[in-house]
């Protein structure tokens, strides 16, 4: 079972497009680790080495960009590094717009 | 960093985020043609834009010359306050962010309206005389009507914000140029319009023939790009899908949903669009209402 709160426990890619997500919104690294990860909180250390192999992986430009991924790449990757919400609205505004919204 | 830009790029959905993804939508433009509209946000983001591209310039995916124009005259409202962001001012600002980039056209000195004094019938020989006359003008809308070397019709790239006449600086729909008792007044413009987007006033679905009337007869005194460049861009981006040129990119923050929603959902002139927190979460109870 992964324990969050170790901040030994191994990189999880997953949960650092997470957080590197709400890290990218303009939260400080402690609010964007509540705001990925509200009920198991990492500690510093250990949201510290995910958002380090964030960075190393480039997720913050490449997450967003469709010339580098397949359709279902692009896809994959989105709903995991979009919180629920983001990706509804943006699904329910793209139909609304009969395909002209691209990104929100 | 300008105290006042701060707050709004860090607003905007993620500073890095939504920068790096307004530089690569930058990167798409095929014909090398970008057009910036006016503002404090369109101005805030193509600073840091730019800041972000020393020593690190865009380059086009295409390989093509990037010129950057602007898309109306001098700013609707109060000029010395927004003296940063007029439309020209922020093409001059972001052209520095491209690796090879043309000396941008200058609309300065061109008024964003016409007085309403001169009639309907006789804006098209004030635009003829006066602004196609205008090196500026001529380069972005032609020399003359319907000019195939106007640049506004090579533009495939607009990064835009929209507004719903809540500035400070728009009392009337026009500036200390144009003849202030001549113009529309912002609670008229409210009846007549649901916001606008690039300066473009967006008509409202149900007015009565006379509002409607008005309506047209406001925008044939507008001097700026028409709506029709903007659907234009929107279309092609939408119609040509995934690597297309990025089309219409609409920087937004703050209460803004209304709009916003409108232009995305009524209008279909919005491809991308950066926002803030707050907006999404506004659009997101908007989308989930029942209608």
């Amino acid at each position: 079972m992964i324990d969050a709160k170790n901040p030994k426990e191994p990189i999880t890619p997953a949960k650092a497009r997470c957080l590197a997500y709400w890290y990218a919104q303009g939260f400080d690294q402690k609010e964007a680790t509540q705001h990925a990860f509200p009920r198991n909180t990492p500690t510093g250390g250990h949201a510290s080495r995910l958002l380090e192999w964030a960075e190393e992986q480039e997720i913050l430009r490449t997450s967003i960009d469709p010339a580098q991924y397949s359709q279902e790449e692009l896809r994959r990757v989105r709903e995991t590094v979009h919180h629920g919400p983001c990706i509804s609205l943006e699904d329910a505004l793209k139909n609304l717009s009969a395909g002209t919204l691209q990104s929100v | 960093m300008e105290s006042w830009i701060k707050p709004l790029v860090t607003g905007l959905r993620g500073s890095r985020l939504t920068l790096h993804g307004v530089r690569e939508h930058l990167r798409t433009s095929e014909s090398g043609v970008v057009a910036v509209t006016f503002g404090a946000t369109v101005g805030a983001v193509c600073r840091s834009v730019v800041r972000d591209a020393v020593g690190n310039p865009i380059r086009l995916t295409s390989g093509a010359k990037v010129i950057v124009i602007p898309t109306m005259g001098d700013p609707l409202g109060n000029f010395d306050q927004q003296r940063a962001n007029t439309s020209s001012a922020i093409a001059e600002s972001l052209s520095h962010a491209f690796a090879d980039a043309a000396p941008p056209p200058s609309l300065n000195g061109v008024w964003p309206v016409l007085p309403l004094a001169i009639p309907d019938d006789r804006v098209e020989a004030f635009r003829d005389g006066l602004w196609r006359k205008h090196s500026g003008y001529a380069a972005v809308f032609g020399a003359a009507a319907n000019s195939q070397d106007a640049l506004i019709g090579k533009s495939d790239i607009i990064l835009s914000s929209a507004g719903f006449f809540h500035s400070p600086y728009w009392e009337h729909y026009g500036n200390a140029d144009v003849d202030q008792t001549a113009l529309a007044q912002r609670d008229e413009i409210r009846d007549l319009a649901e916001g606008d987007i690039a300066g473009v006033l967006v008509r409202k679905s149900e007015l009565t023939d006379p509002q409607a009337d008005r309506f047209e007869s406001i925008m044939r005194h507008w001097m700026g790009i028409d709506i029709k460049e903007i659907k234009r861009v929107a279309q092609q981006s939408a119609e040509a899908g995934l690597g297309a040129p990025a089309g219409c990119v609409l920087c937004c923050i703050g209460h803004k949903a209304e709009i916003v929603k409108h232009l995305i959902c009524v209008e279909r002139v919005v491809n991308h669009l950066p926002c803030d927190q707050e907006l999404l979460a506004e659009l997101s109870r908007l989308v989930s209402k029942p209608a």
